[in-house]
């Protein structure tokens, strides 16, 4: 088996690497102007461990010094090198084109917490009521945007949207109470950017807001496969 | 506001990111974690919750007959 960490343009860098999943040596398979960084897992499972999964940030962190980087979702494997290059040649054109929506960019993690929730009961009338998974899958999104507060002066973080070319929210739970948003922001304007959010603490000392990164685009790496598996 | 230490929030954050974010791709690539595969037969399974996560794990550790695995 190989684990997977991140997709690359070709040629990859040719520094040392941080040991990977099981402290293996990552290496790179390459076809189609990509490379993938992967190395041997022993094992067909990965336990989600936080020491696994700070092996597999220091790697994709330290292949995104420079060039932009797709991180794989954690746990990711194939069979063998022949099925990583089948991988990359099958979806190369969405993969260069994702590198490009990323490049020169990284992602800060954005946290509020003490920002009440408002409950909406009309989200559960009307044309969202449904309980298939597509209506609620709307529900989760409109209750994304709404929970997230309008920007305004009690908390003007237009700015920070003013920074980044994109921008993810996610969604409240009794156990992820606080407003959490990934902002995918452009290198040159990161400093800027927590500039902002260091004003927005200053201006609502009554929430805690921390911010962290710069972490790899996570958030920002799946590209629309949605024409499916050839 | 009750703080936590900012060490505590960057592992949330990055479990946040690396377990239910970064990219997914489709056909022979398998995310194998927690002792269960998910295996892409065309279907895009995504994971979206610390929750699933959760439910997936208590899954794991479930007898059998109440295994199950629900993806937002």
């Amino acid at each position: 088996m190989l684990y997977l960490y991140a997709i690359l343009e070709s040629p990859p860098p040719q520094k040392t690497l941080p040991a990977g999943i099981g402290g293996a040596v990552p290496v790179f398979v390459e076809t189609h102007g990509l490379a993938c960084a992967v190395s041997a897992a022993a094992d067909a499972t990965i336990a989600p461990e936080p020491s696994q999964i700070w092996r597999h940030q220091e790697v994709v962190a330290a292949l995104m010094e420079g060039r932009p980087v797709l991180p794989l979702r954690f746990g990711t494997v194939v069979a063998d090198a022949a099925a990583g290059l089948r991988l990359l040649a099958r979806h190369h054109a969405e993969l260069s084109a994702q590198l490009d929506r990323v490049r020169h960019c990284v992602e800060f993690a954005l946290r509020v917490a003490g920002f009440a929730e408002h409950a909406d009961p009309s989200l559960d009338a009307g044309p969202l009521s449904g309980t298939g998974p597509g209506a609620s899958h709307l529900r989760t999104l409109v209750r994304r945007e709404r929970g997230w507060p309008a920007s305004s002066d009690g908390f003007p973080h237009g700015t920070l949207n003013a920074h980044a070319q994109s921008r993810l929210l996610w969604a409240r739970s009794p156990s992820q109470p606080d407003l959490r948003a990934s902002f995918l922001v452009q290198r040159r304007s990161a400093a800027a950017f927590l500039d902002d959010v260091a004003a927005l603490q200053r201006l609502r000392p009554d929430l805690g807001i921390t911010v962290t990164g710069p972490w790899p685009p996570y958030s920002f790496s799946d590209p629309d496969l949605s024409g499916g598996p050839e | 506001m009750p703080s936590r230490h900012s060490g505590e929030i960057a592992v949330a954050d990055l479990l946040d990111r690396a377990l239910h974010k970064g990219l997914v791709i489709w056909g022979e690539a398998t995310i194998s974690v927690a002792g269960i595969d998910l295996v892409y037969l065309g279907l895009k399974l995504l994971l979206t919750s610390t929750d699933t996560m959760n439910r997936m794990r208590a899954t794991a550790n479930a007898p059998p007959d109440e295994s199950h695995l629900q993806a937002d």
